[in-house]
């Protein structure tokens, strides 16, 4: 490198230069006592003082949602979880958390790692490393702390029976699911979601508090209370746990994985019991949402959200609209019927019989003659008089169903469309929650009633059925049904005596498997003339006969219960 | 330089460097919760004393290569997929430097050794040359874009030129190059966002958007009060009112933490640390003069623009706080450029 001869002459001075750095670091210094000195300190101070505090709010524990006997069937228990913050807790704490908690090599390596594995901009948040902990765990944590490990306490909803499981048909799901729904996570405020639990949710989940304390252990100070949580109040229900669990085994015990039972007092309304499988807890949904097999939808409360032709079921009702007309006479039924090219035929040749016979044997000849002298449409007021169709005012939610009218069918109408109806097929959809109602009313003398699922709710009438002279030869229909149906059952030890029933078949296309699928109803009551509970069960999987399996199960147990 | 002298002024050098980096310690122990403290840049020290070894004018002589390098350090995190939509880290592996901060030092060092080159007082040809290694510098670094350490690249060389003799050509040929730049780059230098915090800092408004960090840094300093809320009370604070406290802000973190006082010892630690410089760079000559007063001005203009926009008396434009704000790569500039200085206090041969 050339070597350059410096300059002789005297170097810039640096004075102008160090002038401005003392006066800037001069004003710096005036504008940092202008900031932290006075009035601008005094406001600046009492500001971040409110930070200093951390407001949390205070879970209130959900009322108790409680069966018609008092049984709890729905509960918050007060819980604790083991927290871990990733960032404040060191390998020694991990290791003497590990000691206390008893947990091997693996378990202590897996915990390690999955702090380890917290990124960054999270690893100050505290991380749930064990929920619920139990009273030994608890003992063991005590003594002296673990920096980083912390115990919060939670509340937890529970339900009875959550965790049955009935192996081979049943994987795991609850007794009391989906009638009862559930809650959302406690960040989300644990709001209901579903089901009872969201019905009722103003009642159950009453009011947060809230509580104040040091936001760090840098700051001195005392927790503090603000405002208590209020609980939330229990809710009282019409349904009887034991019956519920009752009608859930006859459900299982009769072999299908897929179906609904529903239990009414035909003279209050109440709901006793309500059961819907497949059902399982949220969250556990096999097959994901968009599984389409007749055993999918667990979260379905199949007793009201999902509809099925009702089949023969309709036959008692097609003869009240028989008498509303005046179409009593007796028919002869040949075992088929011609509509211009199309044959509609009966299970069997009847011969000549009456209304009550017709009922009684579930002839389909009489149906379609009926509904094709009274037309579509006052078949379809009929059914929806009778609560079978249409609204019925349950808390929960309307049950699903449809009744096609003329005007919904078009040009050209069918007559094939009318004799469909009229023996429950075709269009005509229903679900066991509307079929109750409408059994109830036959059963307690012609009044429909709202179903009832709160205990404190009033009983409402919601109408009456047409033409009630009739009803006592349907109810007698009903009864020598019920004794030929009884007698049919070989699998029953002590099939029930005196009850007043039918079964039914709908059926369903199913395009995956490119043909008709059918669904087995059972509808009925007992004890036959002073009837306390009507029964309706309808099995989507399996034999149709399982329906009536179960429905007689059922009764036979109502029988046997005590009337809340 | 007499010898006791400089002793003494690298005895001063050494220790105000000591109090500052413990304060950025604490500091930044307290705007991390939960983080170790970062002891390890007290290690910046000793690396100092070792850095300052080798003679002053070795190390300017090597000045060419060490620019070169910086540029080419700078240019290269272009190639890379950028960070947040800037490319102002080089990152090897797991391994990232802010290239920039090294800037700052080799461009003292090419402007040292590029004064010492031509006889003064210096034409326009020279001054055009100086102007082309000043560019040279503060390109990269603007398109990275890095508004802030551009910002101190131009103004730590326009200090170490205003103390060299030209010219009245080669003065008018740098008052056109500022005449002519500065508004070109205002026009079309400047990303939106920082549009958008200069008209914040004019207008006063939008304390929760583009002003958000200068409203809460203020309101932070000012809780502070005279002597502070004690150290570690950040921590205390939650939400935490100042996103990367730790860089840019740590000295409303400090105000807050140690009020009037800690501010005051801060300031007067930085100032004296730009006065010994200067001491430094008055009793030596020629290149040691030359890199004592870069390293001056860089100390200065870098604490004054963070200071002043913490402070809320210039807009937002990022530059960290020297020896204090969290940051490897500023520390390591940081400390090099200390070491120069250091350097700076030994006698050396009259050339360069």
């Amino acid at each position: 490198m050339r070597a350059i001869e410096e300059d002789p002459r005297p170097a810039l001075s640096l004075l102008p230069f160090g002038v401005l750095a003392v006066s800037v670091f001069a004003l710096l210094l005036g504008r940092a006592a202008e900031l932290q000195l006075g009035e601008r300190a005094s406001r600046a101070q009492a500001q971040v003082a409110a930070k200093r505090q951390r407001v949390t709010t205070l879970q209130a524990p959900r009322g108790r949602v409680l069966g018609a006997r008092g049984q709890v069937l729905a509960e918050d228990r007060l819980e604790r979880d083991l927290l871990v913050t990733p960032s404040r807790v060191n390998a020694a704490g991990v290791d003497a958390l590990a000691l206390r908690l008893g947990l091997g090599e693996a378990a202590r390596e897996a915990l390690r790692a999955r702090l380890a594995a917290m990124p960054p901009n999270k690893r100050h948040l505290p991380v749930v490393v064990r929920r619920g902990l139990t009273a030994g765990e608890l003992e063991k944590l005590r003594g002296e702390k673990i920096a980083g490990v912390q115990i919060e306490e939670v509340y937890r909803r529970h339900y009875p029976g959550e965790r049955l499981s009935y192996p081979g048909l049943f994987p795991v799901g609850r007794l009391f699911s989906p009638l009862l729904g559930h809650v959302g996570r406690a960040g989300a405020g644990r709001e209901g979601k579903a089901g009872v639990e969201r019905r009722y949710d103003e009642q159950l989940r009453g009011a947060p508090g809230r509580h104040k304390e040091p936001s760090s252990r840098w700051v001195k100070g005392e927790p503090e209370e603000i405002t208590p949580a209020t609980p939330g109040r229990d809710v009282e229900l019409t349904i009887d746990g034991a019956l519920q669990k009752d009608a859930l085994l006859a459900l299982l015990e009769a072999r299908t994985q897929s179906g609904a039972a529903i239990v009414l007092n035909p003279k209050t309304g109440a709901v006793l019991a309500s059961v819907s499988i497949p059902a399982v807890s949220p969250g556990v949904l096999p097959g994901g949402h968009g599984h389409q097999t007749p055993g999918d939808r667990p979260w379905l409360d199949r007793t009201r959200q999902l509809a099925h032709p009702p089949g023969a079921l309709v036959t008692p009702f097609v003869a009240l609209a028989a008498s509303e007309e005046d179409l009593t006479e007796s028919r002869t039924c040949k075992g088929y019927m011609l509509v211009g090219k199309r044959i509609f035929r009966c299970t069997h040749s009847h011969g000549k019989l009456n209304t009550e016979q017709a009922i009684a044997q579930s002839c389909l000849m009489f149906s379609y003659d009926v509904g094709a002298n009274i037309g579509l449409d006052a078949l379809g007021d009929v059914l929806r008089q009778s609560g079978m169709v249409g609204s019925v005012g349950y808390p929960l939610g309307e049950p699903a169903s449809a009744m096609p009218n003329r005007a919904w069918y078009g040009d050209p109408f069918r007559l094939g469309f009318t004799l469909a109806s009229s023996v429950g097929q075709g269009n005509v959809r229903v679900s066991p929650l509307g079929v109750a109602v409408a059994y109830a009313a036959l059963a307690n003398g012609g009044r429909v009633l709202t179903p009832r699922l709160e205990a404190a709710s009033p009983i409402t009438e919601r109408g009456r059925l047409p033409s009630l002279d009739r009803l006592p030869m349907i109810r007698r229909a009903l009864v020598a049904r019920g004794k030929e149906i009884a007698s049919s059952l070989t699998l029953l030890e002590h099939p029930p005596h005196g009850v007043a029933a039918t079964r039914a078949s709908g059926q369903v296309s199913f395009q995956q498997e490119g043909g008709l699928h059918d669904v087995g109803w059972f509808a009925g009551w007992a004890p036959a003339d002073e009837p306390e509970a009507v029964v309706v069960v309808r099995v989507e999987t399996g034999e149709r006969s399982a329906a009536v399996e179960a429905g007689m199960k059922i009764l036979d147990r109502t029988t046997k219960h005590e009337e809340p | 330089m007499i010898a006791s002298t400089s002793k003494t002024y690298r005895a001063g050098l050494g220790l105000t460097s000591l109090g500052l980096l413990l304060a950025g310690l604490a500091a930044q122990h307290s705007a991390t919760p939960g983080a170790p403290p970062a002891f390890w840049a007290l290690a910046a020290l000793p690396l100092m004393a070792l850095a300052a070894r080798p003679p002053l004018l070795v190390v300017v002589r090597s000045a060419p290569v060490l620019f070169g390098l910086g540029v080419l350090a700078a240019c290269v995190p272009f190639l890379q997929h950028g960070v947040r939509g800037t490319h102002r880290w080089l990152r090897v592996d797991r391994f990232s430097m802010q290239p920039a901060e090294f800037l700052k030092v080799a461009l003292v060092l090419i402007l040292a050794w590029g004064l010492g080159r031509r006889e003064q007082p210096r034409g326009p040809r020279e001054a055009a040359l100086l102007a082309g290694l000043v560019g040279a510098a503060v390109l990269p670094t603007l398109l990275s874009p890095d508004l802030g350490t551009s910002l101190v690249l131009v103004l730590v060389a326009a200090t170490m030129l205003a103390h060299e003799r030209f010219t009245p050509g080669g003065r008018a040929l740098a008052a056109l190059a500022g005449v002519v730049g500065v508004p070109l780059f205002a026009r079309f230098g400047l990303h939106s966002y920082q549009k958008a915090r200069i008209a914040h800092f004019l207008a006063g408004d939008d304390p929760l958007g583009a002003g958000y960090q200068s409203a809460q840094a203020l309101r932070l300093v000012a809780s502070g009060g005279p002597l502070g809320e004690g150290l570690g009370s950040w921590a205390g604070l939650e939400p935490h009112p100042l996103p990367q406290a730790s860089n840019d802000f740590i000295l409303a973190v400090w105000g807050h933490e140690t009020g009037l006082l800690g501010v005051a010892a801060v300031l007067c630690g930085l100032a004296l640390l730009v006065g010994l410089l200067l001491r430094v760079a008055a009793a030596a000559t020629g290149a040691p003069r030359r890199v004592a007063t870069g390293v001056a001005a860089l100390f200065f203009w870098q604490s004054a623009l963070n200071v002043a926009m913490v402070f809320g008396l210039l807009p937002v434009v990022g530059v960290p706080l020297p020896l204090i704000s969290q940051g490897g790569s500023a520390l390591a500039a940081c400390a090099f450029a200390l070491a120069l200085g250091w350097a700076a206090t030994r006698d050396e041969p009259r050339t360069a």
